[in-house]
């Protein structure tokens, strides 16, 4: 018998399918449930087996080739047994009786609605029942033959598996989160350094009016990102599907460190309210953070972010963007060193390490460079982040 | 003329009137999208409505045709309920569920308009045998159109009509078109031939004549009821519109002025001494109370779907 | 408990319907003075006159027009259609008319009217005296139709059918007029719509009706032979039919054979079907197979007849497939 193997009908809707890949060649002998080719759709890819012992004839249609239903795809003699007997599968391979389209179906289960209904109750994989129906069907009666084996069979070692700790769902929020940013953003990283001797002095001074809030180092360095991305505005934007969405405000988000994880509340207008402003912002959204009651205005949209982690004794950070901006900025702590002066002379410095995280497809290296020196630059002339920007 | 006389000639022409204003304005709302489907206007044939019903009580049946709406408000139904079923509410006539080809009243003997040409004649067969079983001396009608004439339903009916016999009164109302065929094209026989042939006596009448098709309506009916046996009457009329409203009528060639049953009466009337000024104030207040149904019908609610599912079956009485 | 023939059973029905309400005529061709083709109604119109079993000339059409009118006038008609394939002749009275009453006048009326006809092979009758017309019926809205295969259930049914408010078409099988079975002294009305469980069974439900019903016995005892356990449903009524009942057993056996004479492709099997295949969906353990007769009309000659009536090997062969 020759009858010849076409490209079948997988789907209800199928009209045309691609060979994808020929797993044997023209003249090869293969065995009952080989693998012949694969058939990719644009809903799925199948892999068609020989339905029964045979020798492959001739390959009518090359890989990658489309072609509609029906199409004879190769020619094939069936009966010749030449092969050892194929090794033993896992999983059931089911043979199901082709009426009409030879190397249709070959993995799709037959069992009816009665036996699904007791398959599933029972949690008996369709796969691993033998059919005793006609057509191949799994009847009842072969589901209830399948519970009875399982009952029989002896136990398997169920070795013991370390049980992981479940987190909250904050946590696992959070993770997606970071998962999401980093599977999706391409990060690149600049690094620079800001010396801050001027910005501390400058700190220490207004900080001396004991009626007045505190300033940190953190509030002059989310005045200075707002005033270095309000003077490029190019870079105020998030990438979303292919389109660059930009913002209107110039907002910064600030990590702050929580019990439940950091948060990132955004605080809006970085780019020109007064720096004790700045400051009442942040620290109220560092407390409605930890307390666990950010409001939806804390969550408005922003292309950059600060994570200052000198606090915590390191050096540098090479933050993770937050998948809904374009930027952040990781800072480490205030290090005392010596730098080379204009004559050589070693020169006493103090400096905290800044670094940028940025999106490359939005912006290049030299963008965000020059953006981070900008950040950089204001910090190092503190007394500017006091005055008011100038009306555009 | 006798007061009485003139009396009963102003109610025949106030009841033309209200089947005239009222297919007119059926019309217009039509033409305005307000009522739906199809409908079948029989204007210029108002004297045989009101002329045969004038005859009849509500104790005596009729069946209808396609084009019903005169013999409906002439047999007693409410112009409110009229409108309202053409215009699908709720508190229709028939709860919306039948529309302009099936209006009826039963409280009123008015066994229904049809949408089957010759649906209706059987049933009237049926209902005076009714009558005849119940030894009322009620009087079944059966309307038809002269294009009913070819359907072989007619033609069986007369006959069993005619064997029973069967107290109907066959009323052809003879417009002189088929739907959109000349009658003269689709009929071989004359109805007075036919009549004869199954031995039920004959009468033609002047359609357009109220006056007149009540006196001669009143007569058969009488005859109807002592005898027990059936009578065809031909009443020639004139069918002004289309078969359907829609109906462009390029097939018509009969352009000569028609008689208008209504003028003709109000001539009559004027000739028996009635002022114009008291037509005209019948012609405004019926105008008045067909307006108010139809705003009416307009303000009313529409019908449930669910209501009308549950109502495909009769439920038992307990 | 009384033996008598088939058709006895409906004449006492008749009968006794006449003598409980005035109200209650009977017409038909030939049913009065000749006592009905198949002398169903012989000596009805000697007991009740002529004004109350009227003979009609052959017009079916008008027959079934009158009864409508009748119907709406309080009277409670029961006409005869000769034979089920001259229905054809009467479906304006009944599909555009009987059927739409009810719900076209808004409740004004109702019309119940009972059509007595008789369907069905046997006779060598042909081609235009033989077909089984259920199917087009139970489609239209505002019909009942019910179909009994006994006498107790002929009775039963013709009673409440004529005390229905709705038209409901009374089949009858011209084959099993002269059988011969029991009515009990008691005899009440049987309410339509409600299925019978005529033999109760494990491994296959078979649905059948009407004359197929004594096939379907002998099937299903020739199943027993072979080990299988069939479940045996007698409809009685077709529309409504007794989906409950037959859902129920679907989910006792997990398989289902629908048999009828009628020809199979479009006809009351189909529906059966399609609703178990529907609501009876995770019960099923294999296909639901209909046996009916061949798509072809009937034919005339004692061999071609009985090649064409389904008979009780087609429905265990269909109870086999079931299984598979």
């Amino acid at each position: 018998m020759s009858a010849p193997i076409v490209m079948p009908k997988l789907g209800l809707t199928m009209s045309e399918g691609t060979v994808a890949e020929w797993l044997v060649g023209a003249g090869q002998s293969v065995m009952q449930g080989q693998t012949i080719f694969v058939v990719e759709t644009d809903k799925i890819s199948h892999e068609i087996e020989a339905p029964e012992a045979g020798e492959i004839g001739a390959l009518l249609v090359a890989a990658g080739e489309t072609v509609p239903v029906g199409t004879i795809v190769a020619t094939w003699s069936g009966g010749a047994a030449t092969a050892a007997p194929p090794p033993p599968a896992s999983g059931a391979i089911e043979l199901l009786r082709r009426a009409s389209v030879p190397g249709a179906a070959a993995a799709r289960r037959i069992a009816t609605p009665l036996a699904r209904r007791l398959a599933a109750a029972a949690d008996i994989d369709l796969a691993e029942v033998a059919p005793s129906g006609e057509r191949g069907r799994i009847k009842a009666r072969d589901i209830h033959a399948a519970i009875t084996a399982r009952r029989q069979a002896p136990r398997a070692l169920e070795t013991a598996q370390p049980q992981g700790q479940p987190v909250s769902a904050t946590r696992m929020r959070i993770a997606e989160r970071l998962v999401r940013s980093k599977t999706e953003i391409p990060h690149f990283y600049v690094s620079t350094s800001a010396e801050i001797s001027r910005l501390e002095t400058l700190r220490a001074e207004l900080n001396g009016d004991s009626a007045r809030a505190k300033i940190s180092v953190t509030h002059f360095l989310v005045a200075a990102i707002g005033r270095a991305l309000a003077a490029r505005r190019h870079l105020n934007a998030v990438w979303r599907a292919g389109a660059l969405l930009m913002l209107d405000d110039v907002a910064v988000g600030v990590a702050v460190d929580t019990d439940n994880g950091v948060r990132m509340p955004v605080i809006a207008g970085a780019d020109h309210r007064a720096l004790d402003d700045l400051a009442a912002g942040i620290n109220g959204a560092a407390e409605r953070s930890r307390a666990g009651r950010l409001r939806p205005a804390d969550m408005g949209p922003a292309a950059i972010s600060l994570s200052n982690v000198g606090m915590f004794g390191v050096s540098q950070l090479l933050p993770i963007i937050d998948p809904d901006q374009s930027f952040i900025i990781g800072v480490g702590r205030a290090e005392a060193l010596f730098r080379p002066g204009k004559d050589g002379a070693p020169v006493a410095r103090r400096e905290i390490t800044l670094t940028l995280a940025g999106d490359h497809r939005l912006v290049d290296g030299a963008a965000g460079a020059a953006l981070l020196r900008a950040v950089a630059d204001q910090i190092e002339a503190p007394l500017q982040l006091l005055r008011p920007v100038p009306a555009a | 003329m006798s007061l009485p006389a003139v009396v009963e000639h102003l109610k025949l022409y106030r009841q033309m009137l209200t089947i005239r204003l009222a297919e007119q304005a059926c019309g217009k709302l039509f033409a305005d999208g307000a009522i739906p489907g199809f409908i079948h206007l029989s204007i210029g044939q108002e004297a045989v409505s009101a002329g045969i019903m004038s005859a009849l009580t509500n104790a005596d049946t009729i069946a209808s045709t396609h084009r019903g709406h005169g013999h409906a408000l002439a047999k007693g139904l409410s112009l409110s309920g009229f409108f309202r079923e053409l215009m699908g509410r709720a508190n229709g006539v028939c709860g919306g569920r039948g529309g302009s080809m099936h209006v009826a009243d039963f409280s009123v003997g008015m066994l229904g308009a049809n949408g089957i040409v010759g649906g209706g004649i059987a049933i009237a067969l049926g209902s005076g045998l009714a009558h005849k079983l119940r030894g009322t001396q009620a009087v079944s009608v059966a309307f038809f159109g002269d294009g009913a004439m070819a359907e072989g339903v007619l033609h069986e009916s007369l006959n069993i009509a005619s064997l029973l016999p069967a107290p109907v009164f066959f009323a052809c109302e003879a417009n002189g078109w088929s739907e959109f065929s000349p009658t003269s094209a689709q009929i071989s026989f004359t109805l007075e031939a036919l009549a004869a042939s199954y031995r039920i006596p004959f009468h033609r009448i002047d359609g357009n004549d109220v006056r007149k098709v009540s006196a001669i309506a009143k007569e058969i009916i009488t005859t109807i009821r002592e005898s027990g046996r059936p009578i065809v009457v031909e009443c020639v009329t004139r069918r002004v519109r289309g078969h359907f409203e829609g109906d462009p009528q390029r097939y018509r060639t009969d352009t000569e002025q028609a008689v208008d049953p209504l003028s003709f009466t109000r001539a009559a009337l004027a000739a028996e001494g009635v002022a114009p000024d008291a037509l005209d104030d019948i012609d405004r207040e019926v105008e008045a109370e067909v307006q108010a149904a139809i705003a009416s019908a307009a303000e009313s609610p529409l019908p449930s779907f669910a209501s009308a599912q549950a109502g495909v079956y009769a439920a038992a009485m307990p | 408990m009384t033996e008598m023939r088939y058709a006895h059973a409906i004449n006492r029905a008749l009968d006794d319907a006449m003598a409980a309400d005035r109200t209650v005529l009977l017409l038909g061709e030939d049913i009065g003075k000749a006592g009905g083709s198949f002398a169903v109604t012989r000596g009805l119109q000697e007991k009740y006159g002529a004004d109350r079993v009227i003979d009609t000339p052959i017009s079916e059409n008008a027959l079934g027009g009158m009864a409508v009118g009748l119907a709406l006038s309080g009277f409670r008609p029961v006409i005869e259609i000769m034979f089920m394939d001259f229905m054809a002749l009467t479906m304006d009275a009944l599909v555009n008319q009987a059927a739409k009453a009810h719900f076209m006048f808004g409740g004004q009326s109702s019309v119940p009217l009972v059509v007595r006809t008789q369907h069905g092979g046997g006779l060598n009758a042909g081609p235009q005296h033989s077909q089984c017309l259920e199917a087009w019926f139970a489609h239209i809205p505002g019909l009942k139709l019910v179909c009994p295969s006994s006498l107790e259930d002929a009775y039963g049914l013709l009673r409440q059918a004529i005390d229905d408010p709705n038209p409901v078409i009374f089949v009858e099988h011209k084959a099993m007029y002269p059988i011969k079975g029991d009515l009990p002294e008691h005899r009440a009305k049987l309410e339509i719509g409600t299925a019978r469980l005529v033999r109760p069974g494990t491994d296959v439900t078979i649905v059948s009706y009407g004359g197929m019903m004594r096939e379907a016995i002998k099937a299903v005892d020739l199943l027993a032979a072979e080990n299988v356990s069939a479940e045996l449903i007698d409809l009685r009524s077709i529309q409504p039919w007794d989906e409950a009942s037959v859902l129920a057993s679907l989910a006792r056996t997990h398989h289902l054979v629908v048999a009828h004479e009628a020809v199979e492709a479009f006809g009351v099997g189909a529906e059966i079907v399609a609703r178990m295949a529907d609501i009876g969906f995770d019960e099923l353990d294999g296909p639901i197979i209909r046996v009916g007769a061949p798509f072809m009309p009937v034919p005339f000659s004692r061999e071609l007849e009985a090649s064409y009536i389904p008979a009780a090997a087609q429905i265990v062969d269909a109870a086999r497939r079931a299984l598979k």
